[in-house]
């Protein structure tokens, strides 16, 4: 108990609270900045457990913002779950830590979420969002959603049939690139800490059955220093919230890539036919890549990758050899 | 990218005012007069001119 001591002495935590946190069970999924950072505050506090989930391996320009990897870690191409995991049972050996390299579909979510107190969300797109929405609603399960681009971020308690669900703020998944990402626009590395400090903060307040829970979505700015808080209603006619339609969770995997026989080439399927701006996505992936346009696709080329994107937004990615990477890139680049 | 207030110089609809933002696709909420709605469920609604409506994206990067 002493390593907790200057916690423990925070009004409403105490001994006893200290013993419920290290009772506690939660879940992180992803481990890029805002993952890592939640994964670092949450293992210093004290929860019992901590399962932490990515797909995707350490690079370079990782290391501006993600807080548990280093050059060690890029040289040796570490999977980012195996190589936070390393440095967090450094720091807190009496946490039972456990790191997942997958990919997180409608087939494992299920058993990802089983028996954790708490989802914590540190993703980079959408979908994954709204399948975590579904999977958390139908067990229960209250989860934290957060998301940070340049200097902008925010964040959200969903607690499922209490608050509004993340379908009733997103009713239906965008089409392909008309949502900015990281990998576009960029990101400072304070908008994702403070977004994950937030993020870990309200962990520990729900784990402790703190009553003063965040029940807004909370707006940050760092371009101006702002701070707010919104209120965001139910949905009238949300599928989940009022139907309990869980269309992400059940859906039959067209979204599933597949690799394209004898080729170094996978090809992503969006979920639903959507029509996607090749001229607006063009624009915007220029400033990171070469991008052209000719007519009829999109073609961009990124580091030792290619794209090829077509309007309804399937894209074939060229240059990877795996399912994951493959995903990464799209939710990256395209994002959705 | 953060959000974005406008102040609408004429009459329109709330589907008007995303179509000609090219944010019809994108998620969205919106603001007017410290009241927070969702635009699809809301196209038919007039904004009149001399309004200040804030846009509020919602993000996914992490």
């Amino acid at each position: 108990m002493d390593r907790y001591s200057r916690q423990v002495l925070v009004a409403g935590i105490g001994r006893s609270g200290q013993e419920k946190l290290l009772k506690s069970k939660v879940l992180i999924i992803g481990c890029g900045a805002l993952g890592t950072v939640i994964a670092n505050n949450l293992v210093r506090a004290g929860v019992g457990y901590m399962k932490v989930v990515d797909r995707d391996f350490v690079e370079l320009d990782n290391l501006q913002r993600q807080m548990l990897f280093d050059e060690a870690d890029v040289e040796k191409r570490m999977p980012k779950a195996i190589a936070a995991v390393d440095k967090l049972r450094k720091i807190n050996s009496s946490v039972k830590i456990e790191a997942e390299v997958k990919d997180v579909t409608q087939k494992n979510i299920e058993e990802l979420t089983k028996d954790v107190d708490i989802v914590l969300d540190a993703t980079d797109n959408l979908e994954i969002r709204l399948l975590i929405n579904d999977t958390c609603f139908k067990h229960n399960i209250p989860w934290i959603y957060g998301a940070a681009i340049s200097s902008y971020g925010m964040t959200m308690n969903i607690i499922p049939k209490v608050t509004a669900c993340f379908r009733c703020i997103i009713s239906s998944l965008p089409a392909p690139g008309s949502v900015d990402t990281c990998d576009t626009i960029g990101v400072l590395n304070a908008t994702t800490s403070i977004i994950a400090s937030l993020q870990s903060n309200e962990a520990l307040k729900m784990l402790l059955g703190d009553e003063d829970l965040n029940q807004e979505l909370l707006v940050i700015n760092l371009k101006d220093n702002s701070f707010y808080k919104i209120v965001v209603k139910k949905r009238d006619n949300c599928p989940l919230c009022g139907d309990g339609v869980l269309e992400f969770l059940d859906k039959k995997g067209p979204s599933e890539p597949i690799k394209l026989c004898g080729r170094e080439m996978i090809q992503i399927t969006p979920q639903r036919k959507m029509k996607v701006s090749l001229e607006h996505l063009k624009r915007k992936l220029e400033r990171v890549g070469e991008a052209s346009y000719l007519g009829y696709l999109l073609r961009f080329r990124v580091e030792q990758y290619e794209l090829t994107i077509f309007p309804d937004g399937r894209a074939f990615v060229k240059g990877v050899s795996d399912k994951e990477t493959a995903r990464s890139l799209y939710a990256k680049y395209i994002g959705v | 990218m953060s959000t974005e207030k406008i102040e609408v110089k004429e009459d329109k609809t709330i589907k008007e005012l995303v179509g000609e933002m090219s944010l019809s696709s994108a998620p969205i909420l919106l603001e007017l007069d410290g009241e927070i709605f969702y635009p699809d469920e809301n196209y038919d609604r007039k904004i009149q001119a001399g309004n200040r409506l804030t846009v509020i994206p919602i993000i996914a990067g992490g």
